[in-house]
């Protein structure tokens, strides 16, 4: 945990421009993102976690000022991006408060006045968690997730609830029953999903930081399709108590950020063994906080001996030239910066995108049958108990939704189990073997995370098989358990200011803090790019 | 139920028709079954005399001769409520009684977000009643969800074991009742496993609506299915107190029949002799107490053969079928659904239970002396069956009965002491042996004193009732009483002479032939001596006495 | 963008006639079936499972369909299905099935109570509560 004794100010002189805190003006003009290049002259991320507890403790701004700011420019934002399900009436209170209590000299926590965000299938006891579901449609819970309650304690102040495909089944948040968010990067493109919210707010400078689950890809995709950091802990990192439920032996909740070093922070304070969750991992927590480290420091290799497995299944047909020269570039960052590389071939990878539908729509099947409408959330009215969890449910639940229960259910049917489940489950061990190989050579593994950058709102909705394949990237990760960061690496072609790509850094199970040094130094020191989306760019310090 | 009435010390007796019950044997059931619509009239009047016991001699009916064609196969399966604090997945407490829907939590309510974490003491216990079914156990079993919609399961599934069973292959050791045949059985148990239990659902008497109560959703239970072993009605019930016997002394559970802690459904089918196939299985639900058990499956085991017997054995299906108490028959549950699709699949939000070899031999070793164990060492004491079916029944009084003898005390007679004037007391006073303030160290003590000729049995019975009711000692009262019994022969001469001086009348008629009023006399002489006399002697001397002076 | 992600599915192989051998199946199982089977694919390991009936999972699933759900999911889940099916022609025989990642075992509970503390706010969220019942319509068949 950071103490308020740590103060970054190594951050500050490395910055090229005096450090400052985002301030937004009214745009007058979308400039094209090569102009705004060229007057930026981008520099890499810095950690606004760090700056707030900076300015806060310096008392050069305060906490109130601060969420007042983001607070404008996310209700100037917001009818352009939908990212947002509900935003809290309560921050400028909350911000309140941490002054009072800076004010008085006491102790605040390491986040605190950070504005977060938070998926909407993570329960909140102040504010509505739907899910992204009419079946929950004002549904509150009467307690707070185990995540959001660490953010809390931290000082942290979530400031709304984002968008989701419903109960985190989809690719683009075009699944939700309530609206669909906006790339930022694009308005008229995806934002990823199921998170696109919470990604789309972080990419818009909406909040600082967010929360999202990830059971197939669902963080890491829209953190690659926004140009933000996306991380996947390892399964039983972070407490999956008060995430609802999608599939229970994939799902994990992931973290936000514009840098790899927030991203560190929010994990730091969101991990560790929770007593309500019995797949949670016992395992010490290290300090996912680390010194920072020079642009220039490029020179001294400071990823020597590093083993870098590029996974070459995810660079063939199918994925599109521009994903795979961006990867390929990143790959020659890395060496640039001392690592060894080598092509890794990992042969059950593309059962692993069958396998997992197959459990996760099973295990979903599962996970929904609570919602009948008869304890909480919609109820259909009827006089035969059927009919109340037909109509109830039929009405409440969307058709992407509806569709995975079927098939879930069918492949859980009697005479089924062997062909579908219990083979899924033995592909599984497959992927986690050959992961666990390929992870023995190597110590990371990259690969794109999205078989292209953001596509246009509506253009995959019809064939579920097209929105499937895009996951073909992200769910043997989840298969396998094991962590991901996906870090914005590269632009291609699209949009007004080109489309991010974002790589994907694979570590070993429990391995988060490897990943998230090789993916600072690698952001620390990428020269040319800077991830802002045009939506936003203008005032802003990078 | 006479089972439970001969032995019931702690158990309540359920049993309704007692008198037709104790009559039953395959004939007089068999008589009912012919004439279904004045059944309950006939039972009544088929009362036959209790001391005949034996199922092999009866009169040779044309129906018996059917029936001894056929054999039934009959399965129990029972549902134990474990006594632990918190439910199986949740801390939420659980008891009997409380207002609904206030021992509830995200967990057992089954809210988005919420998860399952094990109870320890439900495995605890899941392996206790293992071992003392002497199964085998599985080192690493798991949790499977069994899945299917109705108002008292909150998440749409029930958290269950499937496959891989904590324990399995095991048996439980059987005395039957005396008065039904007595013998020993042994009952394989097919497996033991860990579930969850549901809400409890009620139906409104008008209504258009039913009504939930979530309280006892994830309570944890035991399930126990027994291997098709047991032939009859008898057999069966038996085997279930036996169950309720064992999970008591467990300490696991308090196996209450009318609390639902103890739940039991049968499966019942018949075939002809010689055939190896089994026939058709028909379950039976709605089971309430050991004599429902009894009779519904001595009923359905009739309604089978009799269709097999008029050439009808299509006509029985696989079914589920309701025991109705008042009419006293099964009757197929409303709706027949196909076999039901419960969806198994291995439970994602628990991990496995292992147990390890120090674990278990850890709870093997505090296995307290279980019944079965219990029956053999008192055979080998030397007391009746009888005696030991009915201390070994519950272990208070079992342990009472240690005590006593523990102390020294006449094995034959601390039983008899307790299964008189004890038990009697305790019956009437509906007062349970930890309750009353007799201890066993004094009974002990009292037996002594009558057997060393310090009191006489009387003055015995008097100071039992007493020390059961207010405490106390035995030394104690004798002496606050002055209740020494008297042994002195003079001085029961002496009030002998006494008695006879006051009464000539009583004594002309006695030399005049009315030998009866000897009794007359010796009442006479023990109100005397305050019941003190030994009578023994006060007749030798009274009868000396009597007869010399003619 | 779609298509070319379809192509990814290449490796994996994809019959392109499943519609007509599914009808096929819905008409007869088991030895008599082999025959017509061959000619269409190769999944030695299967044996005549029956394809989805979307209606019969919808009343499993207790989700009313309406007739154009039916129609608009029914190819679809199909298509998918006939997907699932790939993992038939793979050698699975001697591999173990894992439930999840590695999780270390044992994360047990003690027997301690603990009342949770906002009731209330669960009890006012059930939409038929009669106090102090949850209400349901009446409930036929018995359990």
């Amino acid at each position: 945990m950071l103490s308020s004794a740590q103060t970054p100010r190594f951050l500050l002189l490395h910055s090229r421009f005096p450090h400052k805190l985002l301030h937004f003006q009214t745009p007058k003009s979308l400039h094209t993102f090569q102009t705004q290049a060229q007057i930026l002259s981008p520099s890499p991320p810095t950690s606004q976690i760090l700056t707030i507890r900076e300015s806060l403790l310096s008392r050069s701004t305060t906490a109130v000022e601060l969420a007042s700011n983001y607070l404008h420019h996310l209700r100037r934002t917001e009818p352009h991006l939908n990212s947002f399900l509900h935003i809290s009436d309560t921050v400028l209170k909350e911000a309140e408060e941490i002054d009072r209590k800076i004010q008085n000299n006491e102790e605040v926590g390491p986040l605190a006045g950070v504005l977060v965000g938070v998926k909407d299938n993570i329960c909140t006891v102040d504010m509505p968690s739907t899910a992204g579901s009419r079946a929950l449609e004002n549904y509150r819970p009467p307690f707070d997730a185990t995540a959001v309650r660490k953010l809390r304690e931290c000082g942290a102040i979530v400031v709304g609830k984002t968008n989701l495909d419903e109960f985190g089944m989809g690719s683009t948040t075009e699944g939700s029953a309530y609206q669909v968010t906006a790339n930022p990067w694009d308005l008229s493109r995806v934002p990823g999903g199921s998170s696109g919210g919470s990604a789309a707010a972080v990419s818009a400078r909406q909040c600082i930081v967010s929360l999202g689950s990830d059971t197939g890809g669902s963080v890491r995709q829209p953190a690659s399709f926004c140009g933000v950091v996306g991380l996947k802990p390892t399964y039983g990192r972070v407490s999956r108590y008060g995430l609802v439920a999608y599939a229970s032996s994939l799902d994990v909740i992931g973290c936000f950020g514009s840098s790899v070093a927030d991203t560190g922070i929010l994990l730091n304070v969101i991990s560790g063994h929770d007593r309500h969750d019995a797949t949670s991992s016992k395992r010490e927590v290290p300090n996912f906080t680390f010194q920072s480290i020079s642009p220039d420091s490029i020179e001294s290799k400071p990823l020597r001996g590093l083993r870098v497995g590029i996974i070459r299944e995810t660079l063939q047909e199918g994925v599109d030239s521009e994903v795979i020269s961006s990867i390929r570039d990143a790959a020659s960052h890395l060496e640039e910066l001392g690592c060894s590389l080598t092509e890794v071939s990992l042969p059950s990878f593309s059962l692993g995108l069958p396998a997992y539908y197959i459990l996760a729509t099973s295990e979903s099947s599962s996970n929904l049958s609570r919602y009948d409408g008869v304890r909480y959330g919609n109820q259909a009215v009827a006089d035969v108990l059927n009919s109340l969890y037909g109509d109830s449910r039929a009405k409440g639940l969307g058709s992407e939704v509806k569709m995975r229960i079927l098939m879930g259910t069918y492949a859980l049917s009697a005479g089924y189990y062997d062909a579908y489940y219990k083979r899924a489950q033995k592909v599984r061990t497959l992927v986690q073997k050959s992961f666990k190989t390929a992870l023995d050579e190597n110590d990371i593994l990259i690969s794109p995370a999205a078989p292209s950058a953001a596509y246009k709102i509506g253009e995959k909705k019809s064939d579920p098989l097209a929105m499937y394949a895009g996951d073909i990237m992200t769910v043997n990760i989840n298969l396998a358990g094991l962590p991901a960061l996906v870090l914005p690496c590269g632009l291609v072609q699209g949009g007004s200011a080109g489309l991010p790509v974002g790589i994907q850094m694979i570590g070993a199970a429990f391995d988060e803090e490897k990943l998230l040094k090789v993916g600072h130094i690698f952001e620390q020191t990428l020269q040319g790019c800077c991830f802002v989306p045009p939506l936003v760019a203008d005032g802003f310090a990078c | 139920m006479a089972l439970t009435f001969f032995r019931g010390i702690q158990t309540h007796p359920f049993f309704i028709y007692p008198s037709a019950f104790v009559a039953r044997k395959y004939g007089v059931l068999y008589c009912t079954m012919s004439s279904t619509q004045t059944q309950s009239a006939t039972k009544e009047n088929q009362q036959q005399p209790q001391s005949r016991i034996s199922t092999q001699t009866q009169s040779k009916t044309s129906l018996d001769k059917v029936f001894k064609d056929y054999e039934a196969i009959i399965g129990i399966e029972t549902h134990v409520q474990l006594s632990t604090l918190t439910k199986a997945f949740c801390g939420c407490p659980y008891s009997y009684g409380s207002q609904p829907n206030t021992t509830v939590c995200p967990t057992c309510m089954g809210l988005p977000g919420a998860l399952p974490v094990l109870n320890s003491k439900v495995i605890e216990h899941a392996v206790r009643v293992g071992l003392a079914l002497n199964c085998k156990l599985s080192f690493n079993s798991k949790f499977d969800r069994k899945q299917y919609f109705y108002p008292d399961l909150p998440k749409g599934y029930q958290i269950s074991q499937f496959d891989v069973p904590i324990a399995s292959g095991g048996y439980l050791d059987v005395d039957l009742p005396v008065e039904f045949g007595g013998g020993h059985r042994r009952f394989g148990i097919t497996r033991v496993h860990m579930e969850e239990d549901a809400g409890k659902l009620l139906h409104t008497g008008n209504g258009s609506y039913s009504q939930v109560d979530l309280n006892r959703a994830g309570v944890p239970l035991l399930e126990i299915v027994s291997e098709p072993d047991m032939r009859t009605g008898i057999e069966a019930a038996e085997y279930a107190a036996e169950l309720q016997r064992l999970v008591r002394y467990l300490g696991v559970s308090n196996g209450n029949m009318q609390e639902g802690s103890l739940r039991c459904d049968v499966n019942v089918s018949v075939r002809p002799i010689g055939q190896l196939e089994f026939g058709t299985k028909v379950e039976i639900k709605n089971l309430n107490s050991f004599s429902s058990v009894n009779r519904a499956i001595d009923f359905e085991i009739s309604r089978q053969v009799l269709l097999h017997n008029q050439g009808q054995s299509n006509q029985i299906v696989q079914e589920t079928r309701l025991w109705e108490e008042g009419a006293q028959k099964t009757v197929p549950m409303r709706k027949k659904e196909g076999l039901s699709d419960y969806r198994y699949f291995p439970e994602p939000d628990l991990p496995e239970v292992t147990l390890s070899n120090k674990y278990v031999d850890g709870i093997r070793r505090s296995l307290p002396e279980l019944p079965e164990m219990k029956r053999r060492r008192y055979e080998t004491m030397g007391l009746s069956i009888q005696d030991v079916l009915f201390l070994a029944n519950d272990m208070n009084v079992a342990d009472f009965f240690d005590a006593t003898i523990g102390n020294g005390a006449d094995v034959k007679l601390a039983a008899n002491w307790i299964m008189g004037d004890v038990a009697a007391y305790m019956k009437n006073e509906k007062l349970l042996i930890t309750e009353i303030k007799l201890s066993p160290e004094e009974l002990g003590e009292l037996i002594a004193s009558i057997k060393g000729g310090t009191i006489s049995g009387k003055i015995g019975k008097e100071i039992l009732f007493e020390l059961m009711a207010k405490g106390g000692t035995v030394e104690g009262l004798i002496k606050e009483k002055d209740l020494v019994q008297i042994v002195d022969p003079l001085e029961i001469e002496k009030m002998v002479d006494k008695v006879l001086a006051e009464n000539p009348k009583q004594l002309e008629q006695y030399r005049g032939g009315k030998t009866k009023l000897q009794g007359f006399f010796a009442g006479q002489v023990m109100k005397e001596s305050k019941g003190k006399a030994n009578p023994v002697l006060l007749n030798k001397i009274l009868s000396e006495k009597l007869n010399v002076k003619s | 963008m779609g298509s070319r992600a379809l192509l990814l599915l290449r490796g994996i192989t994809i019959r392109a006639d499943h519609g007509i051998s599914f009808s096929l199946q819905r008409s007869s199982f088991g030895k008599d079936f082999i025959g017509k089977r061959r000619r269409v694919r190769n999944y030695s390991i299967r044996s005549g499972l029956e394809p989805p009936d979307v209606l019969r999972l919808a009343e499993t699933a207790r989700i009313s369909l309406t007739p154009d759900e039916v129609e608009e999911f029914a190819p679809k889940i199909q298509k998918v299905v006939d997907w699932f099916g790939q993992l038939q022609a793979v050698d699975l025989q001697s591999i173990e099935p894992a439930i999840r990642a590695d999780t270390e075992g044992d994360n047990l509970r003690d027997d301690l109570p603990e009342t949770f503390e906002n009731g209330q706010a669960m009890i006012a969220a059930v939409p038929s509560y009669e106090e102090p019942y949850i209400k349901v319509p009446k409930v036929l068949n018995k359990e």
